[in-house]
């Protein structure tokens, strides 16, 4: 159960170093794939230790709801670049000024 | 250290790295293909922990689907390379402090929390997995109304997408009938319909879900005439831009708000 609970914190905390470096929209929706991909993970392996479905019904939700967020953040994202030219993060700031 | 940690330590590193990689690598669509082989590594982890059915849905739904889904987008967005996809140096060391800050309080809590690696009992059960039939009865049974919701955000994630990502232009030719300012202003409403219509629609299939699971046999009777509406407003919005005349989806609207009120028991 260490084992789990190190290897998903570890992908967590990547996830998070890509949430904060990344520039490009789609690289930030990959790092918050991989952060929800370390919560399955997790998910997974309480379920595992406490034996029952639930841990595995739960990630089952999850997966369903990551993959919902991906397609509205695409087309989010196609929405910017038809509108803006670019999808940099940082070089959105019309709302700012 | 039992032989299924030392492989879950192994593959749990090449998933980690796998990870790094492709939060690292300056080229996007390479740091799909690291991200991909990363859910692949989370695959192998799920059906280590004996979840077989997962580990599919994961090769499946992530680097079938996902995967294939993100470098579409990065196609399709791709004429601005000249400032590339990562921050600058500074901010990517500022970056990776915060998340080595976060990785080392983890780690602490994690090493001082007692009775991690104690299987409370379950262990043969644990070890043995979970049979696709538990999972299945899981889903439908206690997390029913929690699977029907779920498809629910799946039609609203789809109207949603293609509301969003649809070219709504004046000037382009659309393969319709020309549009003029007040054809355009009733487009806008049309648009505007389809998540108007959903959110009825969700309230009165959750209505008619409720009733059906009442054990009473007097709402048992009632339920195959609430149920009717409930699939008919499922077709309601995929039906409605095929639809040309004007009126329609606000008599689908209308009619969608009634059964509405007539499902609340």
């Amino acid at each position: 159960m260490t084992a789990i609970l190190l290897i998903s914190s570890a992908l967590f905390c990547a996830g998070v170093y890509g949430l904060l470096s990344q520039r490009h929209a789609v690289g930030v929706l990959i790092a918050i794939e991989l952060m929800i991909n370390a919560a399955n993970l997790l998910l997974v392996g309480f379920g595992w230790r406490t034996g029952g479905a639930f841990g595995q019904s739960f990630a089952l939700f999850t997966m369903a709801i990551a993959v919902a967020e991906v397609v509205v953040g695409l087309a989010l994202i196609l929405l910017m670049y038809r509108s803006r030219g670019d999808v940099q993060v940082d070089q959105a700031t019309e709302l700012a000024q | 250290m039992s032989s299924l940690e030392i492989s879950l330590y192994a593959v749990g590193s090449l998933t980690l790295a796998c990870g790094l990689l492709a939060m690292g690598v300056r080229n996007l669509v390479h740091a799909l293909l690291w991200f991909g082989l990363s859910l692949m590594g989370t695959a192998v982890l799920f059906a280590q922990l004996g979840a077989s059915f997962l580990a599919g849905m994961q090769i499946l739904l992530y680097v079938g689907g996902v995967v294939m889904l993100l470098i579409f987008g990065v196609m399709l967005t791709r004429e601005h390379e000249h400032l590339g996809a990562v921050r600058e140096v500074n901010h990517r060391i500022r970056a990776a402090v915060v998340s080595l800050v976060l990785f080392a309080a983890l780690v602490m809590a994690i090493l001082h929390t007692p009775g991690l690696d104690q299987a409370p009992g379950l262990a043969s059960q644990a070890t043995a997995g979970v049979t696709l039939d538990q999972l299945a009865v899981a889903l439908l049974g206690p997390y029913g109304i929690a699977f029907e919701v779920l498809s629910l955000l799946l039609l609203a994630t789809m109207v949603g997408a293609i509301v969003l990502a649809r070219k709504r232009d004046p000037g382009e030719p659309t393969g319709r009938k020309p549009i003029g300012r007040q054809n355009l202003g009733k487009q806008r409403i049309e648009g505007l319909a389809s998540p108007i219509i959903a959110l009825p629609a969700a309230a009165a299939s959750v209505a008619a879900i409720a009733t059906v699971q009442a054990p009473t046999v007097a709402v048992q009777a009632q339920a195959p005439q609430t149920t009717e509406p409930a699939v008919s407003e499922h077709e309601s919005p995929a039906e409605q831009p095929t639809d040309d005349t004007t009126d329609a989806p606000v008599d689908v609207a209308a009619a969608v708000a009634l059964s509405a009120q007539g499902d609340q028991p």
